[in-house]
């Protein structure tokens, strides 16, 4: 089954971007995008793929461990995921270019 | 349940202060990806209207034949489709784009013009949820 994928534009360079699968919904995943030399790449992501909802950070490319962000259903982890980045995105971009 | 972010003072970050249309955005997202709005095509891209980059952004979404949801203070909205079309369809674009000399619709968003292509869709949606074609 195909992911669906919803984005919101929170400045000309940022999005996010939630990917879901299954309905219910299975696995997601939601990401932080930041446009870098005219391509997206995800700074930031949460997701369930490994069957807890976890949060990863990103340093350039490479993607940190993962940390369990909630615990809870998946109805309830996919808000908390988006409302969490729309509350840190600056911060999170500002250690993002600061670390990359 | 529970979460490590849940007090956010301990994070040592003050909530953004947000604007209207930023928190209509907001709610209308988490409806849309809750499946509790099922008025928009996948891959569909939500922007508030007080955004300072709208109009590009719209240009953008158009480009990548993707619809742009501009949402405004009181939860209305405007959708901007792009064209749907085939491969003969888009022959006959192009005739017509020649036909015509390149003429172009505009839409104007945030004190900008965008420029939509022929086939584009700009549909408004009262804060009632009620689409106008």
């Amino acid at each position: 089954m195909d992911p669906l994928v919803w984005f919101q534009r929170l400045a000309l360079d940022v999005r996010i971007a939630v990917e879901l699968t299954g309905r219910p919904v299975e696995l997601y995943v939601v990401r932080l995008e930041l446009r870098v030399a005219g391509a997206w790449r995800t700074i930031h992501l949460f997701d369930n793929a490994h069957g807890a909802h976890d949060e990863h950070s990103f340093r350039g490319a490479l993607k940190l461990p993962a940390l369990e962000f909630f615990v809870g259903s998946n109805s309830e982890a996919i808000p908390r995921a988006i409302s969490l980045l729309k509350e840190r995105w600056p911060i999170i971009m500002e250690q993002w270019r600061t670390t990359a | 349940m529970a979460d490590h972010h849940g007090a956010v003072e301990d994070d040592g970050m003050s909530p953004r202060n947000t604007t209207a249309a930023e928190s209509a955005a907001d709610h209308r997202f988490l409806e849309i990806v809750g499946g509790a709005a099922t008025a928009y095509p996948a891959e569909s891209e939500l922007v508030r209207a007080d955004l300072p980059d709208l109009s590009a952004v719209i240009t953008e979404n158009v480009a990548a034949r993707r619809t742009t949801v501009v949402v405004h203070d009181d939860g209305s909205e405007v959708i901007v489709d792009p064209p749907e079309f085939g491969k003969i369809a888009a022959f006959i674009l192009l005739v017509a784009l020649a036909a015509l000399g390149a003429r172009r619709a505009q839409l104007e968003a945030a004190g900008n013009v965008v420029e939509l292509p022929v086939g584009a869709r700009v549909r408004l949606r009262p804060p009632s949820g009620v689409l106008a074609a």
